[in-house]
């Protein structure tokens, strides 16, 4: 018996000189390629992005990003446009805007969605306390961004109609001096933006309205090409903010402080305050695209033209999204030709 | 290790092993179907539920929509009872367990857009129902965003609670997919788990045996001794091949003593018929020339006499011979027996020595008798006769013209002992222990006559008597023969 615990002996030796072998021979992890150039508004809305490149979750799923900083949604999806991006962070009502000039872009998820992250800052001394004092009365608004849908939604609740009220065309980090200075009545502006502006006028001056029925909505836009070029890294990218969005839900206080670490400049309980205002979750839903659709009919009536707009659906890339975080996928993808006989489907 | 240990208890443990891990699968299998099935039954029950609420929301908003047109109180009616099942279906949905977080948040968000669809709702009926346009149109307008949200949020519930009934069938699918692959890959596991365990026991058990199958026709063949495979292991197959290896060695030593005990035999024959012819040619030749001379008729009576003394010696010669054979057939056949009585040592002696005088005479051997008065025993006489013959014989053959003595004397507490010396060559040490051994000789190169059975016959005449003989000699020293008889009562046990 000694001889077979002598030959049991090399058995094993043989196997742990396989294993060590099998394992040598493992593909190794991917090398990082060229960075995927991501472009987003520094705001706590977007604030996935952040919490996925400060925690980790890009670096793990082996992605090299490069994340760029812009004063608007609108700016990053211009830089988009314009290819100096690979993926831009924006609202809706600037893709709304763009999609008639870009039919090439495409949504592969929303980032957040929110009813009070942006609000109407007015002066308490021009006599405004609600939406029916703005007539005659100037406010500031960034051109072509959601705040413009955002005014124009409180307006109408309110019955004030458009040609009662001078939209004046603000950037939106010059939304706050123009109100102080008086050179607009009042500002139609999103967090943090909307406290600068607040926090311009003497304390107890500024008056805050928002809308009742009014839901904005952050994504991620691409263009066609790079779903084509590099579909699988952004399959990798959205597994990562899928990551961020589980570790906001279970672990919010380690999420904040990596959302902390991206915005320095903010004082801690503004940022805090900021990200409680929106629900951040990736997604491509009946919502989005309610939303969405709704704004395009707002350009379609702006612009004094009419028609059922584009279909939206054309413009969700759900494939990415499906392949890291299937049940964020509700809407349903445009209607496909019907089966001839003996087709399948 | 017992070799039924090494063979039964490994498949004693793959069974086991085999039966526990089916039996776990099962179980787990079953396990997990009942929760698979228990979650679609759920999921179903949420699309249903989801489904109905997708169906009063259309009612309340075709109502609220014909309310704003045609005031009926019917329509305000339709919307009251479809917020009451609402609120039931609302209560339903809320109880059922699981679904996770993002079902949780999307059914919190659609309660939280449903509840402020109802209070823009609130607004417009009110709005309607005081006719005041203004209200009607701004409510209408909020009414119909509200609903908008509130109808997108139950499509995405509708759809998520869809996407979970197909997320439980991938997962029963993909469950059952695994365990298939677990099932294969167990049944792979056992394969070549059975595998290894027959080429284990192939050579724990097969290969022993095959080689100590080759080595017995090995040594069938080649008629040596082998070291047999396996020896030195602890278990049967071990025990086996000692045992094996030992009956072989036993084997080879009883050939090799067979074939010695051939030879001795095939010497002996040789030796026996030369010693019996001698004699007879002797006696044959001995009455041709008397015969030839009685018919010339010049055999003179001393020349008779003569010649008849001369055969008389060839026949007892034979006699001699004839008489050892029939002893050795005797003893062998455990015949011998005896026919004690009272015998007085000394006269058998000196009988033989007087009927052994014109031999003495003729090798020139003297004889010195040292008899002690009354050495008397209980013995066979006869028998007796025969052993001092056979020694005193033996010493005129190996010293011939040598003194010899014989001598008797009592034994202390009764027995005798008779004691034969020569002057001869002596017997080396090593041939000692032999000589009385059948058909051995003190030394056969000399072409001394004789069957090698004296000796032989002396030793079992007095055992037979509960006595001992035994030889002191040294080479060149002669040899000194000791038989000691034991007294009455020894010989009586022996």
């Amino acid at each position: 018996m000694g001889a077979g615990r002598g030959q049991l002996g090399r058995w094993a030796r043989r196997g742990a000189l396989l294993a060590l072998f099998l394992a040598a021979c493992r593909p190794p992890a991917p090398p990082p390629g060229k960075p995927l150039v991501i472009g987003r508004p520094m705001l706590a809305a977007v604030g996935l992005l952040d919490i996925a490149a400060r925690h980790g979750e890009l670096a793990r799923e082996g992605l090299s990003v490069d994340l760029r900083a812009f004063p608007s949604g609108r700016d990053a999806l211009e830089a988009l446009m314009a290819g100096k991006l690979d993926v831009a962070a924006c609202f809706d009502t600037p893709l709304v805007l763009a999609v008639a000039r870009h039919p090439g872009l495409r949504i592969i998820t929303s980032l957040h969605h929110a009813s009070r992250n942006t609000v109407l800052v007015a002066r308490r001394d021009r006599g405004i306390r609600s939406t029916e004092d703005l007539r005659g009365r100037r406010v500031g608004v960034p051109r072509a961004t959601n705040a413009a849908f955002f005014l124009d939604t409180l307006l109408a609740f309110g019955g004030v109609a458009r040609e009662e009220v001078t939209q004046v065309d603000l950037a939106p980090e010059a939304a706050s001096e123009a109100l102080a200075r008086g050179a607009v009545d009042a500002v139609a502006i999103w967090y943090p933006e909307a406290r600068r502006a607040r926090e311009a006028l003497p304390p107890g001056e500024a008056v805050e309205i928002p809308a009742e029925v009014y839901t904005e909505m952050s994504m991620l836009v691409v263009r066609e090409d790079l779903l084509r070029e590099r579909g699988p890294e952004l399959t990798r990218l959205l597994r990562a903010l899928s990551a961020a969005e589980r570790l906001a839900e279970n672990r919010p206080a380690e999420a904040f402080a990596a959302l902390r670490a991206a915005h320095p400049g903010e004082r801690e309980e503004d940022l805090r305050e900021d990200w409680a205002r929106g629900h951040p979750g990736l997604g491509l839903t009946n919502v989005l695209l309610t939303v969405l659709e709704r704004e395009s009919r707002w350009v379609l009536r702006a612009q004094g033209r009419s028609g059922p707009g584009p279909d939206f659906r054309e413009f969700l890339a759900p494939g990415p999204l499906a392949a890291a975080d299937p049940e964020a996928v509700t809407v349903h993808a445009p209607l496909p030709p019907p089966l001839e006989e003996g087709e399948s489907p | 290790m017992s070799l039924r240990r090494t063979l039964v208890l490994p498949q004693l443990v793959l069974g086991g092993v085999v039966l526990v891990g089916l039996a776990g699968m099962a179980v787990e299998s079953a396990r997990q179907l009942e929760v698979l099935q228990r979650r679609a039954h759920q999921v179903r029950t949420s699309s249903q539920l989801v489904a109905r609420l997708q169906q009063l929301a259309g009612q309340a908003e075709r109502a609220t929509l014909a309310y704003r047109f045609d005031r009926l109180p019917e329509r305000v009616d339709v919307i009251e009872h479809v917020d009451l099942e609402a609120q039931q279906l609302d209560a339903a949905i809320a109880r059922l367990p699981g679904g996770g977080e993002r079902a949780g948040q999307i059914w919190s968000e659609c309660l939280a857009a449903r509840q402020l669809q109802g209070q823009v709702r609130a607004e417009l009926l009110d709005a309607v129902r005081g006719r005041n346009e203004l209200r009607i149109r701004t409510g209408f307008d909020k009414w119909v965003m509200a609903t908008d949200l509130a109808s997108a949020l139950l499509a995405d519930l509708a759809a998520f609670t869809s996407r979970q009934l197909d997320a439980a069938v991938d997962q029963i699918d993909e469950r059952r997919a695994r365990s298939m692959w677990i099932l294969a890959t167990f049944v792979g596991v056992s394969a070549l788990a059975t595998l290894a365990y027959s080429l284990f026991v192939s050579r724990e058990v097969l290969r022993p045996l095959l080689g100590m199958t080759a080595t017995a026709e090995r040594i069938a063949r080649d008629q040596v001794a082998l070291p047999v495979p396996g020896r030195g292991r602890d278990d049967e197959i071990g025990v086996l091949a000692d045992a094996f290896e030992r009956m072989t060695g036993h084997l080879v030593l009883a050939r090799a003593r067979l074939e010695e005990a051939v030879k001795a035999r095939d010497e002996f024959l040789s030796i026996a018929s030369h010693e019996l012819r001698t004699p007879l040619t002797s006696l044959e030749l001995q009455l041709a020339l008397l015969q030839r001379r009685a018919g010339n008729g010049d055999l003179s009576a001393e020349r008779g006499r003569s010649g008849l003394d001369s055969a008389r010696r060839q026949v007892d010669r034979l006699e001699r011979l004839v008489g050892e054979l029939l002893d050795v057939s005797r003893i062998q056949a455990g015949k011998l027996q005896l026919r004690r009585e009272r015998v007085d040592l000394g006269e058998v002696v000196r009988a033989v020595a007087t009927r052994f005088a014109a031999e003495l005479e003729r090798s020139g051997n003297t004889v010195a008798l040292e008899l002690a008065p009354g050495v008397v025993g209980h013995w066979d006489g006869e028998r007796l006769d025969r052993v001092i013959s056979n020694l005193l014989a033996n010493a005129i053959k190996y010293a011939p013209g040598g003194p010899v003595t014989v001598a008797v004397g009592p034994l202390p507490g009764g027995g005798g002992r008779l004691q034969v010396r020569d002057d001869g060559p002596g017997i080396a040490p090593e041939l000692q222990a032999r000589i009385f051994d059948r058909f051995e000789r003190a030394d056969s190169r000399r072409g001394i006559a004789g069957l090698g059975l004296g000796l032989y016959i002396v030793r079992q005449i007095v055992e037979a008597h509960g006595g001992t003989v035994s030889v002191e000699s040294a080479p060149g020293s002669g040899a000194t023969f000791t038989v000691d008889l034991p007294g009455r009562e020894e010989a009586a046990t022996g």
